[in-house]
C-alpha cells in the first residue's frame, strides 16, 4: 500500500532507549500521530535537526498500531524563528494539542489554525489574541464550543461558566468566577482590541481548559510568570 | 512474541543463585544495559576479574555516598565547591558559562578555549516533559549572579528549541544584574560539507555570519 505523505509539525519528541526517538506530530490528514524513529548518534544524522518543533515537515508513517514508524521525514520550508515569549507561546500551543487531541483523529482545521498561529507568532503579532483564537478553534473541533448567545439575552451584568453547561446567568449565591456580559459579547464578535476583554477571555479560557484537563497544570504557562 | 521471549528469559534467569540474580538485576540500572549484557558483565567479573569487581563495588559505594552537587555550579563533586569554582584565577576572569549537563563542561574544557567558571542546569526547560524553571535550580544561579561580579554570561545550552527557550529564560533572569549576555554561535561543523548540512543549521550559519578579517 502506498504510504500517505502529508504535511505535519512536531509537537514533542523524547528519547527512547539509546538511539531512538518517540515523537508526536500534528498531521494534516491523520490528526495527532505518535511515531518512533532511529536517529543514531552520528553528528551527520540530520534527523535530529528535523525532529524539532516549528519546522514544516513532510512525513509518512507505516504500521498498524498506534505507535507508527516514520518512513519519510523532510522539511518543506525553513523553520519558524520564534524567540522569547513567542517561543513560549508556541510551546503552549504544542502542549494544548499534545494533552487534548486524541491520536489518529483527523483534525484538518486544527492543523490549518496551528500553521496560521505559528505564522502570526513568527511575525510577532500580539500574542494574546493568537492564543485565544487557537484555543477557541480547538474547543470547536473537540466539540466543547462555548455558546455565547446567553451573553446577548441575559439581563444580569455578569455570567458564570459551569462545565458541561456552558455560560449560565449570574446567581448571587453561586461562588463561581464572574464574567462581564459586555466583555463576553465582544468575545463572541471577535472584537479583541480592548485589554479588559482580553483579560476576561483569558480567565474564561483558563477555566474551560482547567476542566478539560481535569485540573492537570499546563507547564508552558510557568515560563510566562516572570514577565507578568 | 517479545513477551514470550521475556518469559522464557525470566525462566532461564531463575536458575541463578539469588545473589548472582541480584547482581544481574542491579547491573541493568546502567543505561544501555539489558538483561543479556548485565549477565555477561556479572559473569566476567565473577569469573575473571574479582579484584576489578571489588574495586568497582567500593568506588561505586564511595561515589554514591559522597558525590554531591557543587554549591556554586551544581557540577558533581565530593567537595562543597568543585575545583573549577575554587580556582581564584578562573573566578577572576569574570565569565560564567551556562550549560545543560556535566558532559558539556568536559566538552568545553577539552577545547581549552574557556577559562571562566560554569553553571550547570542539569537539564533544559521542557514544558511538555513537565520540566519547569524551578527544576533547574535557577535560584542558585541568581545567587551566583547577585554575589559575584561577572562581566559576561555565556549561554551554551544546546541548539535545540528547548535549549533556545532555556537560554532566553536565563537571559531574562540575568538582565537585571547588569551583565553582558552572549550566546554561542550555531553553524556548520568543521570538516562538514555544506551540501549535507540541514537547512536550519545553514540558515543559522548565514544569519550569524561574521565579518571576514
Amino acid at each position: 500500500m502506498q504510504e500517505l505523505e502529508q504535511n505535519a509539525f512536531l509537537l514533542h519528541a523524547r528519547p527512547y532507549k539509546e538511539h531512538q526517538i518517540i515523537a508526536e506530530f500534528i498531521t494534516e490528514q491523520q490528526g495527532k500521530v505518535s511515531a518512533i524513529t532511529y536517529t543514531g548518534n552520528s553528528v551527520k544524522s540530520s534527523k535530529k535537526a528535523l525532529l524539532q518543533p516549528f519546522i514544516p515537515l513532510k512525513v509518512a508513517f507505516k504500521g498498524q498500531r498506534s505507535l507508527k514508524t516514520i518512513t519519510l521525514l523532510e522539511a518543506t520550508a525553513k523553520s519558524w524563528h520564534l524567540t522569547g515569549n513567542y517561543l513560549f507561546s508556541g510551546f503552549y500551543l504544542n502542549e494544548l494539542q499534545n494533552k487534548l487531541l486524541d491520536e489518529l483523529l483527523p483534525m484538518p482545521n486544527i492543523f490549518q489554525q496551528y500553521q496560521q498561529s505559528l505564522t502570526q507568532l513568527a511575525e510577532q503579532q500580539p500574542i494574546e489574541p493568537i492564543l485565544r483564537n487557537f484555543e477557541r478553534h480547538l474547543l470547536d473541533e473537540l466539540g466543547y464550543s462555548i455558546d455565547f448567545s446567553l451573553a446577548f439575552a441575559c439581563s444580569t451584568p455578569n455570567c458564570h461558566y459551569v462545565p458541561e453547561q456552558g455560560l449560565v446567568v449570574e446567581q448571587l449565591n453561586l461562588r463561581l468566577p464572574r464574567y462581564s456580559v459586555e466583555h463576553l459579547q465582544a468575545i463572541a464578535q471577535n472584537e479583541l482590541a480592548d485589554e479588559h476583554v482580553l483579560q476576561t477571555y483569558k480567565r474564561l479560557m483558563r477555566e474551560v481548559f482547567h476542566h478539560l484537563l481535569d485540573g492537570k497544570p499546563l507547564n508552558s504557562r510557568k515560563l510566562f510568570i516572570k514577565r507578568d | 512474541m517479545v513477551r514470550l521471549a521475556k518469559i522464557a528469559f525470566r525462566k532461564l534467569c531463575m536458575k541463578f543463585s539469588p545473589l548472582v540474580q541480584e547482581l544481574i538485576t542491579a547491573l541493568k540500572y546502567l543505561p544501555g544495559v539489558g538483561a543479556k549484557s548485565a549477565q555477561r558483565m556479572a559473569f566476567q567479573l565473577l569469573e575473571r576479574n574479582r579484584v576489578g569487581g571489588k574495586k568497582l563495588a567500593d568506588v561505586l559505594h564511595q561515589a554514591m555516598e559522597h558525590v554531591q552537587h557543587c554549591q556554586q555550579c551544581r557540577n558533581f563533586t565530593e567537595q562543597n565547591i568543585c575545583d573549577i569554582c575554587a580556582s581564584s584565577k578562573r573566578q577572576d576572569r569574570g565569565q560564567l558559562c551556562v550549560v545543560e549537563s556535566p558532559a558539556d563542561v568536559i566538552a568545553i574544557e577539552q577545547t581549552g578555549e574557556f577559562q571562566g567558571v560554569y553553571f550547570i542546569l542539569m537539564g533544559h526547560l521542557s514544558p511538555l516533559d513537565g520540566i519547569g524553571p524551578e527544576d533547574l535550580k535557577l535560584e542558585v544561579l541568581e545567587t551566583q549572579l547577585a554575589t559575584q561580579q561577572y562581566s559576561e554570561l555565556i549561554l551554551a545550552t544546546n541548539p535545540t528549541v528547548e535549549g533556545e527557550a532555556t537560554a532566553h529564560y536565563v537571559a531574562e533572569l540575568a538582565r537585571k544584574y547588569q551583565v553582558n549576555i552572549s550566546r554561542i554561535a550555531h553553524g556548520v561543523p568543521v570538516g562538514g560539507e555544506l551540501e549535507y548540512v540541514d537547512g536550519n543549521t545553514l540558515s543559522h550559519a548565514f544569519s550569524g555570519r561574521k565579518n571576514y578579517q
